[in-house]
């Protein structure tokens, strides 16, 4: 009976040996190093100020008008990669109607936020960015 | 009579071997579940500000590595339009990604838009239910998933009350927002909060008085989705129509 109890206990902590991964409760019950592992996971975005060093005139422009609340991120997409490598990898450049429409399209939700058009009503067949300099976006002409 | 003196010897001594190691798993328990010293983070979104333009949930699709194409959100933005008759219409089309469509509205109509993404429960169901300890909240207060001890079971998609889980369509793993933590404990923001146009998301350290999130929730009036489940969400919502679930 003791020989029993004593090969069950050597089985079972030597089963929780193998079978339960290292810093498992070393914090609660789950694998400690999980925290380390997400702190580690990479980021794709360079933020707004990395941007200046070499757009200085566009993020003049742009710290000082009505899209300054934008990050550029927001509008080129994820730049990590291209602050490293400006040559090879280059940020998203959308001069789209549609592209300006997915915040100033007018809709009944969006209507005390923002300056909105009905694009479909709106110089039509024009790109947004030949009146609206979008750094800038206060229209120059009219 | 010796052989029975040390049977009971062996026996007590067996019994203090599994009492001590349950009171240490209760102690591990605990600690895990309760507020540290340090940073307590918190979220706010404020519905008043949300334009639908769906720029976050493409930010946090780029950088969590959520496939841009697949149904599966970390974050969504519904729209809501609630008719004069009380009837209430939800919409979110891919997860209001590429923004929302123009619809006709009538006289009487009320309509807005509502960010969702993880509350970060600090009684979290999702905790509570996996049963192999792949969800956890850490002492900053944020819920993460662990992909190489998760076994895709489900039982914490189906836990939350809140909708905001899914199967990782690469990692076969259970997967949610977690607030961007490998960017907030570098002292960044969140990807969808720095992608926001217009401050309709806010983040910061509760535990920090002279944050915007604490002036937010010291100062203005707040709620919080599903409060009568007692899951103390962390995501603070201002402006929060009695409509929106």
């Amino acid at each position: 009976m003791v020989l029993v109890l004593i090969v069950l206990i050597i089985a079972s902590a030597g089963a929780r040996y193998l079978l339960i991964p290292p810093t498992f409760g070393d914090k609660g019950h789950f694998r400690a190093d999980n925290i380390g592992e997400w702190e580690d996971y990479p980021s794709s975005y360079a933020e707004s100020k990395a941007c200046k060093s070499c757009h200085l005139g566009k993020h003049t422009d742009w710290s000082d008008a009505g899209h300054k609340t934008v990050n550029c991120e927001t509008c080129h997409g994820p730049a990590l990669a291209h602050s490293k490598n400006p040559v090879d990898t280059k940020p998203n450049i959308d001069r789209s109607r549609d592209f300006c429409g997915r915040c100033h399209e007018q809709l009944e939700p969006r209507k005390r936020n923002i300056p909105t058009k009905v694009l479909s009503k709106h110089n039509t067949g024009t790109q947004c960015v030949s009146c609206h300099n979008p750094h800038d976006p206060a229209p120059k002409t009219r | 009579m010796m052989k029975m003196v040390s049977r009971r010897r062996f026996i007590k001594g067996l019994l203090g071997v599994v009492i001590g190691s349950s009171v240490k798993a209760i102690n591990t328990f605990a600690t895990s579940t309760s507020r540290r010293e340090g940073k307590n983070w918190g979220f706010v979104v404020d519905t008043t500000k949300c334009i639908g333009c769906g720029n976050c949930v493409k930010a946090c699709k780029l950088e969590n590595d959520v496939p841009i194409d697949k149904h599966v959100y970390r974050t969504w933005v519904e729209s809501y339009r609630i008719k004069s008759d009380d009837e209430v219409e939800i919409a979110s089309p891919d997860g209001g990604i590429n923004g929302f469509n123009s619809v006709e509205y009538k006289e009487g109509e009320k309509s807005f838009f509502v960010p969702k993404l993880c509350n970060q429960c600090e009684d979290p169901p999702c905790v509570q239910v996996c049963p192999v300890g792949a969800t956890y909240s850490t002492e900053d207060g944020v819920i993460l998933v662990d992909r190489s001890w998760c076994m895709g079971c489900r039982y914490c998609i189906q836990a939350c009350p809140y909708k905001v889980r899914f199967i990782h369509p690469e990692h076969k793993v259970a997967d949610k927002c977690n607030w961007c933590y490998h960017r907030i404990t570098k002292g960044k923001l969140p990807a969808c909060v720095q992608a926001c146009p217009v401050g309709a998301r806010k983040f910061g350290d509760l535990n920090d008085s002279e944050s915007e999130v604490s002036a937010i929730l010291k100062e203005e009036r707040i709620g919080v989705l599903k409060p009568d489940l007692g899951t103390k969400p962390r995501v603070y919502y201002l402006g929060l129509d009695k409509e929106v679930r």
